[in-house]
């Protein structure tokens, strides 16, 4: 393949899936492509050094005179760059995004500009592609899906051996914890967490519910503290906020309980999966597609009740959980990981660029 | 209505100061108790509001009301700030303010509607040195934590309290270290004839049915207040959710009154609603100045706040005969009771509230009965002709004599 110009635009350096996703991506173009990367960060983020790392960062200000055979869009976030862009690049846009984000994040004159400018759309899930065809107009056939992935081994290598060094960062032994990570937005539903928690220690007091990454105080999470709080549960339900090794905690969560509204694939799912850890989720989310076949549990949104029913199932079952653990192992290997997804989206950047 | 004239009148005896003249609970409760006063007693009062709002004019014809956001900018200041003068503009129009309410400043007693009215008693300052303050508190956790300094700076000096609920009397104590003897609690009220002689028509309730698409004949489950976080309309979703489920109650239908369809929180909540599948059973609609015709829709009513001191519109809906359930870390579980009034459980308990609701709807009878104790327990106690003297005993009683 002839070596091309690729520009990628990421709506900002946040230490959160979309562009932890991209480095991934960019590391392995590195490694396997002789092209030339360029990085365009909207905003900046604690993620800003790793990507100058991989190659030259410019700013907004630089796209009008972007040089590039092709300019990917890392989210809809990065959408707005599309009015500024020079005719010439390939347009590919990642699209992380349900329907709240394509209505609300981005206005009519980007979603006119989505439909009109870009060559092709790579989506983390099918839940992704309805809600584009839906909230966009985007016609199917132009949209390819691309599951989320992980660098499994990188994943478990990260976590501790709790058996051999047996500290557990949470958790005395016999104690059940069922955990949960993300931001602490009301799409991430830390209140429904909470509600889980409230439910699951009605059938099995004595739990412990960590909720890592996201604020740990401030006014996003002070109502759903309070209700804690009243609710008896201050010392068992903890929010811990960003944590520098949060593999080491979700190493110790006998259940993953993933309690979004919605969300598009999240990838902490796959860590769980990779760590052997179960997990829990509703059916609003695009986790279900990876959780389908005995890799995890789905129950519909938002019967809180339902999985604490799923969640204490799991905690008893130790055959059927055992097989749920290896299923979702494997199926994040098979088909999640890094060294399997990245040259499937290479392919697709090549193909675009052949075009 | 916007500056006290000098038309001779004299000082007030009284100056009652509310946040806002919104069609609220507060101010409603203001409203009655001045409109009693007016009509019992020789107490000269008058009345200032730091906004103004939809009962500005009913305040008006009560008594001489100024509407502290109203004294505009004067000639002078107008000046000075268009050239960029701004400190001696605000200097001025200051100035201007502190000239407005000269008359106002001789009361011996100031009546602050909430904690957020504090922030009036400077404009007021300096008062008579025996002049007494009092505070009407119906602020529960979240609302005291949220007060504006300017307000918090003022509440040293209230030699009064009234709790609008028992529950907000032991909050004040415990954790806003209030003395127990300053504090007495009032309940709030509502106008009973007022709500007797305008029943909503029928045809309207029936256009509310049809605006949302309720079959006839089938239940309705209702709730009333803004969408923010307090007032739990997640937890109603929930809730709405937990019925859906059960075959038994799949045509129940929920309707949320008060929902600001500008709002990003009814957006999300919407979305919600769809996501969860209950998008033709759950019914966020906007609010409107006469609800009453959708009260009259009603057969249970749910209060899902995470804190409310005591809401009127759990009156209003009582009076009509609805039996409510709550929430026990609200003030209207002292109202609801066991059975008595309505029903309360355990706080965040959706499951049981979902069950409490259920059985109402399953069994008329019982739902009859308990409605009408509600109804029979509004008329005894909670109109203002029988709470309002209550109130102005104290304020009279409190007041310095001269």
């Amino acid at each position: 393949m002839t070596p091309a110009r690729v520009a990628f635009v990421s709506h900002n350096a946040s230490r959160s899936g979309a562009p932890l996703l991209l480095l991934q991506l960019q590391r392995w173009l590195l490694d396997h492509s002789d092209h030339e990367l360029v990085t365009v960060l909207l905003d900046g983020g604690p993620l800003e050094a790793d990507f100058a790392a991989v190659g030259p960062v410019v700013g907004p200000d630089d796209l009008a005179g972007l040089d590039a055979d092709l300019v990917y869009l890392n989210t809809v976030g990065a959408a707005p760059a599309l009015a500024v862009l020079p005719d010439g690049p390939k347009v590919v846009c990642h699209v992380h995004e349900l329907d709240y984000a394509l209505t609300h994040w981005i206005d009519e004159a980007d979603r006119d500009r989505l439909r009109h400018r870009v060559d092709r759309f790579l989506v983390v899930s099918q839940l992704v592609r309805a809600a584009l065809e839906r909230c966009v107009g985007v016609d199917p056939g132009r949209v390819e899906v691309h599951y989320g992935f992980v660098d499994v081994a990188a994943v478990a290598a990260g976590a501790p051996a709790p058996a051999a060094s047996g500290t557990r960062v949470i958790g005395a032994s016999g104690t059940h914890v069922i955990g949960a990570s993300g931001t602490t937005e009301w799409r991430k539903a830390p209140d429904l967490f909470l509600a889980l928690a409230a439910a699951v220690e009605r059938r099995r007091p004595g739990g412990e519910y960590p909720w890592v990454g996201g604020a740990d105080r401030g006014p996003e999470i002070d109502g759903v503290l309070a209700d804690r709080d009243r609710l008896g549960l201050t010392d068992s339900v903890r929010f811990v906020g960003e944590q520098p090794d949060a593999r080491a905690w979700f190493a110790a969560f006998d259940v993953f309980a993933l309690v979004s509204r919605d969300d598009p694939f999240p990838l902490t799912v796959l860590e769980a999966a990779a760590l052997g850890v179960p997990v829990v989720a509703f059916d609003s989310t695009g986790a279900r597609e990876f959780l389908a076949d005995g890799c995890g549990v789905v129950v519909p949104y938002p019967d809180v009740e339902a999985m604490a029913d799923a969640v204490v199932r799991l905690l008893d079952d130790g055959p059927g959980r055992a097989a749920l653990v290896e299923a979702a192992r494997r199926r994040v290997r098979a088909d999640h990981d890094l060294g399997v997804a990245a040259p499937r989206l290479q392919a697709a950047i090549e193909s675009v660029l052949a075009s | 209505m916007s500056a006290p004239s000098d038309d001779g009148r004299g000082t007030p005896d009284v100056v009652f100061v509310s946040h806002e003249a919104t069609r609220t609970g507060a101010p409603l409760m203001l409203l009655y108790v001045l409109r009693w006063l007016r009509d019992h007693s020789e107490l000269r009062f008058e009345v200032l509001l730091l906004e103004g709002g939809a009962i500005e004019a009913d305040f008006a014809a009560v008594a001489p009301t100024t509407v502290v956001a109203d004294i505009g900018p004067g000639r002078l200041d107008g000046v000075a700030r268009r050239f960029g003068a701004h400190r001696l503009a605000d200097r001025l129009h200051e100035r201007r303010r502190r000239a407005a309410l000269a008359p106002l400043r001789g009361a011996s007693l100031v009546y602050c509607n909430v904690l957020e009215s504090l922030a009036a008693l400077p404009l007021l300052d300096p008062g008579p040195p025996d002049r007494v303050v009092v505070t009407h508190i119906h602020e529960m956790r979240a609302a005291f934590r949220a007060l504006a300094p300017a307000a918090r700076a003022q509440l040293r000096r209230s030699d009064r309290f009234v709790a609008a609920s028992d529950l907000v009397r032991e909050l004040a104590i415990d954790h806003f270290g209030i003395d127990p003897e300053r504090i007495v609690r009032h309940y709030e009220c509502i106008d009973v004839e007022a709500l007797h002689a305008t029943p909503p028509p029928a045809e309207a309730v029936e256009a509310a049915r049809r605006s949302c698409g309720i079959p006839v004949g089938a239940p309705v489950v209702g709730a009333v207040g803004v969408t923010g976080w307090r007032k739990g309309p997640d937890l109603f979703v929930l809730l709405a959710d937990h019925l859906h489920r059960r075959e038994a109650t799949r045509d129940v239908h929920f309707v949320w009154l008060g929902a600001d369809p500008e709002a990003p929180e009814t957006r999300s909540l919407r979305r919600d609603v769809e996501r969860a599948g209950l998008a033709d059973v759950v019914h966020f609609v906007a609010p409107e100045p006469a609800p009453g015709r959708w009260f009259a829709l009603f057969d249970v009513f749910t209060l899902t706040s995470r804190e409310d001191p005591f809401p009127l519109v759990c009156l209003e809906s009582s009076l009509l005969g609805t039996p409510i359930v709550c929430f026990a870390n609200t003030g209207m579980a002292e109202f609801a009771g066991e059975g008595e009034c309505g029903f309360m459980v355990d706080y965040l308990d959706v499951e049981a509230m979902a069950a409490r609701v259920t059985d109402l709807l399953e069994d008329p009878d019982r739902r009859a009965e308990v409605g009408r104790r509600a109804s029979e327990r509004v008329q005894r106690e909670f109109d203002y002709r029988v709470a309002a003297p209550l109130l102005a005993a104290d304020i009279e009683r409190w007041r310095p004599r001269r």
